[in-house]
């Protein structure tokens, strides 16, 4: 049955201006705003579409660059009981179109039922519609025209903090996962695959690409003590195909990722969960299209409960995943802040779309084989890696399981330190390739110089921006991608150099802030990379430091110790947010955004 | 996608302090960075004055540099030139200010009265044959002429790096067949040249013939007659390899007539993996795929290997022109008579 208001509760307004009522000005004029339906339009993002003619395709091939702004349009009417108040309202109208920031909507269910929809404007005009008979009734029409940001927001700023970190983490094992005792499956029966894992594999069958392949894994066991360790750390594997959605439910209550680290994911129960029965992993493939089924897995080797999530390698790296919201991409704040009065020192802020291959930018974890490796906390990664001087084979050697790049392009960046014998100055050249899986051919590479101008000196160095995987694969591919760097020249005589870690950061798919410290340092307790959208006023990226958490104190950082600006957008389906803060383990990392949507706010 | 640039100048970053858009960029080779243009969308909070040092980055990478030209009020677009055409802004000169013909020493020099360049690898320590009787040429000139006489060609990288480097051996990228080919045009072919110069030995003015065999078994017998005598007295064996030079610079290569035009994802490193089109800069070698003009010549090989000597991208379209582009519309030929 259609289900009808019998009430109309709806308001729009131009900033403070009301459009759906009476307004008194601080004059004592009174008069009323209508905003007629008839011919109103929201507009639409402009979608910027390329074409390009191929030969070996018939149609071109088609991409869209952007959006432009949406143009909103819409007639209101001016009613009052003089002249001299019609005038008011239309100075009223002049006054909230030509400073106009925001116009929000709240549709007719009213603002304690219906979510109020706001546009961001850029500018607005007015056009006066004569008609004589209103002149008699005391009537003025106008109408308005507001040129907008293509998406729409809701009203409210999401303030997003990552989960507390810190102190000794408290890590009880729920199932290791060497047997089936207690493990359903659906639509298999599970089974144990190299004593290690429960495993929910089958043919996918033939698919006519109208639905993605479903593999469910339920433990059923009781689990106790949530409230004290509230993150379930899962190592849930999926293989076959494009993970499309991972979710994981406790008793039916839906978990929210937190965090990813390798190929373990981090879950928190919601709040007030202390214990539950029934834990139910579903993951679900991309659709596709196939002839004959292709086999599809999801394997689960360990379910442990948790009071933290860990650091990549260590907690000056740490990997966040944020739940967004949202029907489009939004942008906004991103805050890292120490939790002491420790200085972040250099800082790495990279975000991208979370598309649960457990991509992290961090390559220590993928390391197969190198230089002699020293323990070292002051180390982002916990250990340096001799790769300069008596590195008889000047290779240091990343083997990546198939699935976790997605094809893009990569800027290599090293962190590397001097060591304490060197005879600076030094010249350097870092180089990152890729290579086939044999480790010999090479597909691509790129490289940098550095001068190395002290003993124990850190650099961070941008290497190059390089296609990755260096080979394409189809997605069946369980060939390993490899990736090499190398420092020249090595020898004896050589510069003594040590490589902390090597960062991949996909440019593609995702951006990068990178904030080093020059002479004269500005050091900082927090700071804030600002996208565009986030300062109505100016709309401008900045990247601010200071040490108040209301900005109180915060001021632009110095562009030269900006490395690299990042574009850092945020999927509406769920972001990775990796950083670095090289000086202080834990920063607590806040996200702040509006939620947007295409034209209607739904939260 | 859209294009993914950040411009850097006098080391402000640009976005942050002001709006602007319609970011292009170009460049050449030999050369390198040759143009990077943008339009401020309202009135900028820093005034440039022109000459401020100019970087394109992307993802932290320095893609273009060069220096900011002159703002022109009546223009609503600045733009940047790259960091090669400063050679043609000094002198060629020793150390006591005499013309120079030794390119190390010629770059040195310049950098030490100025030029914003590093030379971090040798050129050529050696005298190369250019007359200076009329006076010092430039600096980029002077690269120029060591490019042609030495089978090599010139470039600053955006870190401002002057560097010469022979042609590549292989593709950098692919690209899959284009509709139409790429045209073929002669014009500018010969599989011969005569070349006329003063014999340093003798005094006398005599000629010198050189040919590329396998360019005249493909496309025909052409003569051109060439005049070497700028290059003041040089030996036979000096003439003989300038010509030979040429040849192998491209007097004996065909020329194209189209330029390629690719978006994200038509253009691959040789491994098949798409390669963002801010990071393809000239001076690299393209193969493109299919079995067109040249596959008949060529006893039917099916991709055409070219080297790229210009690139333009703005929204988000790179356009790739070949090093051998023959100019085909009233603009292109006056440019290429006047150079």
């Amino acid at each position: 049955m259609t289900t009808y208001l019998r009430t109309n509760q709806a308001s729009l307004y131009l900033d403070t201006l009301l459009c759906t009522g009476r307004t008194t000005d601080s004059a004592g004029n009174v008069f009323t705003i209508r905003s007629m339906a008839d011919a109103a339009s929201w507009g639409a993002p402009q979608p910027i579409d390329v074409a390009v003619q191929r030969w070996m395709t018939d149609g071109a091939v088609a991409s869209t660059q952007g959006y432009e702004n949406r143009e909103i349009t819409f007639v209101v009417k001016i009613s009052a009981a003089s002249s001299v108040a019609l005038a008011a309202g239309e100075a009223a109208l002049v006054e909230a179109v030509r400073g106009a920031v925001t116009l929000a909507w709240v549709p007719p269910e009213g603002p304690n039922a219906a979510p109020t929809t706001v546009f961001d404007i850029w500018t607005g005009h007015l056009e006066h519609q004569l008609d004589p008979d209103a002149e008699l009734r005391f009537t003025r029409a106008y109408q308005v025209t507001l040129t907008a940001k293509p998406w729409a927001r809701s009203e409210a700023q999401v303030i997003s903090t990552a989960l507390p970190t810190g102190g000794t983490p408290t890590t009880v094992s729920v199932d290791t996962c060497t047997a089936t005792t207690g493990w359903t499956g659906s639509p298999f029966t599970p089974t144990v695959f190299s004593a290690t894992a429960v495993r929910e594999s089958g043919s996918s069958g033939p698919n006519d690409g109208t639905s993605g392949v479903t593999r469910v894994l339920t433990r059923t066991g009781s689990v106790t003590g949530m409230g004290t360790t509230p993150y379930l750390a899962l190592d849930a594997r999926f293989s076959g195909y494009y993970l499309a959605t991972m979710t994981v439910t406790v008793d039916g209550l839906t978990c929210t990722k937190v965090a990813t680290s390798g190929t373990v994911t981090y879950w928190k129960v919601p709040t007030g969960v202390t214990s539950f029965t029934k834990l139910v992993i579903t993951a679900v493939s991309k659709r596709f299209f196939t002839p004959t089924g292709i086999t599809i897995t999801l394997d689960v080797y360990d379910v442990t409960r948790t009071n933290t999530i860990v650091g990549v390698s260590t907690h000056k790296m740490l990997n966040q995943h944020l739940d967004v919201g949202g029907s489009v991409t939004t942008s906004g704040s991103i805050q890292l802040a120490s939790p002491s009065a420790t200085v972040l020192g250099n800082v790495l802020a990279y975000t991208c779309a979370d598309t649960g291959s457990g991509y992290t930018p961090a390559m220590r974890q993928y390391r197969t084989s190198g230089g002699t490796l020293t323990t070292d906390a002051t180390m982002v990664s916990g250990t340096k890696e001799l790769v300069g001087q008596t590195f008889t084979t000047p290779v240091v050697v990343y083997t990546l399981p198939p699935g976790v790049l997605q094809e893009g392009t990569y800027v290599a960046v090293a962190r590397v330190v001097g060591g304490p014998g060197g005879t600076p100055p030094e010249n350097v050249t870092l180089r990152v390739r890729s290579t086939e899986a044999n480790g010999t051919t090479v597909r691509d590479e790129v490289s940098t110089s550095i001068t190395v101008t002290a003993n124990n000196q850190v650099q961070w160095a941008v290497v190059g921006a390089i296609a990755l995987p260096g080979v394409a694969r189809p997605q069946e591919s369980a060939a390993s991608v490899v990736v090499q760097f190398q420092v020249d020249p090595t020898g004896s005589s050589q510069p003594e150099l040590y490589l902390d870690e090597l960062f991949l950061l996909d440019v593609t798919h995702g951006s990068f802030t990178l904030v080093t410290g020059i002479s004269p340092l500005v050091t900082f307790t927090r700071l804030w990379v600002d996208s565009p959208d986030f300062d109505a006023a100016k709309n401008r990226p900045q990247v601010y430091y200071g040490t108040a958490a209301d900005r109180s104190d915060a001021a632009g950082l110095p562009y030269a110790q900006i490395m690299s600006m990042g574009d850092h957008d945020l999927d509406s389906n769920g972001s990775m947010v990796f950083t670095v803060t090289d000086n202080v383990d834990d920063p607590v990392i806040t996200a702040t955004y509006y939620q947007r949507w295409h034209t209607h706010a739904a939260a | 996608m859209g294009t993914q640039l950040e411009i850097n100048v006098g080391g402000r970053w640009l976005s942050m302090e002001s709006f602007y858009g319609d970011v292009a960029m170009s460049t050449v080779w030999p050369g390198g960075s040759d143009e990077l243009s943008w339009t401020p969308a309202g009135p900028p909070t820093h005034r440039f004055s022109g000459g401020e040092d100019v970087t394109g980055y992307f993802g932290g990478v320095p893609v273009w540099r060069g220096h900011l030209l002159e703002p022109d009020p009546s223009q609503d677009q600045l733009t940047a030139t790259g960091a090669f055409h400063e050679g043609f802004d000094y002198a060629a000169l020793d150390s006591v200010g005499a013309a120079s013909r030794t390119p190390n020493v010629a770059v040195d020099q310049a950098i030490i009265r100025g030029l914003n360049w590093t030379r971090p690898a040798t050129i050529n320590a050696s005298t190369i044959a250019i007359d200076i009787s009329q006076g010092p040429v430039s600096v980029g000139a002077l690269l120029d002429r060591n490019g042609e006489n030495t089978t090599v060609r010139w470039g600053v990288d955006p870190y401002r790096q002057v560097y010469s480097t022979a042609d590549p051996a292989g593709p950098t990228y692919q690209t899959l067949p284009i509709a139409g080919g790429l045209g073929y045009a002669l014009d500018d072919y010969a599989s011969t040249l005569i070349g006329r110069y003063l014999d340093s030995a003798t005094s006398t003015y005599k000629t010198v013939t050189v040919t590329d065999t396998t360019a005249e078994g493909r496309h025909g017998h052409v003569e051109r007659i060439v005049d070497l005598t700028t290059r003041g007295a040089i030996s036979t064996a000096t003439a003989t390899n300038h010509l030979n030079s040429m040849l192998n610079l491209g007097r004996s290569t065909p020329q194209w007539t189209q330029s390629i035009e690719v978006v994200y994802g038509e253009l691959l490193n040789m491994g098949g993996v798409p390669v963002s089109l801010e990071t393809v800069a000239a001076g690299e070698l393209l193969r493109v795929h299919g079995g067109f003009e040249l596959a008949q010549r060529r006893n039917g090989l099916m991709y055409v290997d070219f080297l790229i000597g210009r690139t333009q991208l703005s929204g988000g379209t790179l356009t790739i022109s070949p090093i051998q582009l023959a100019p085909r519309n009233l603009t292109d030929v006056l440019t290429s008579v006047a150079l």
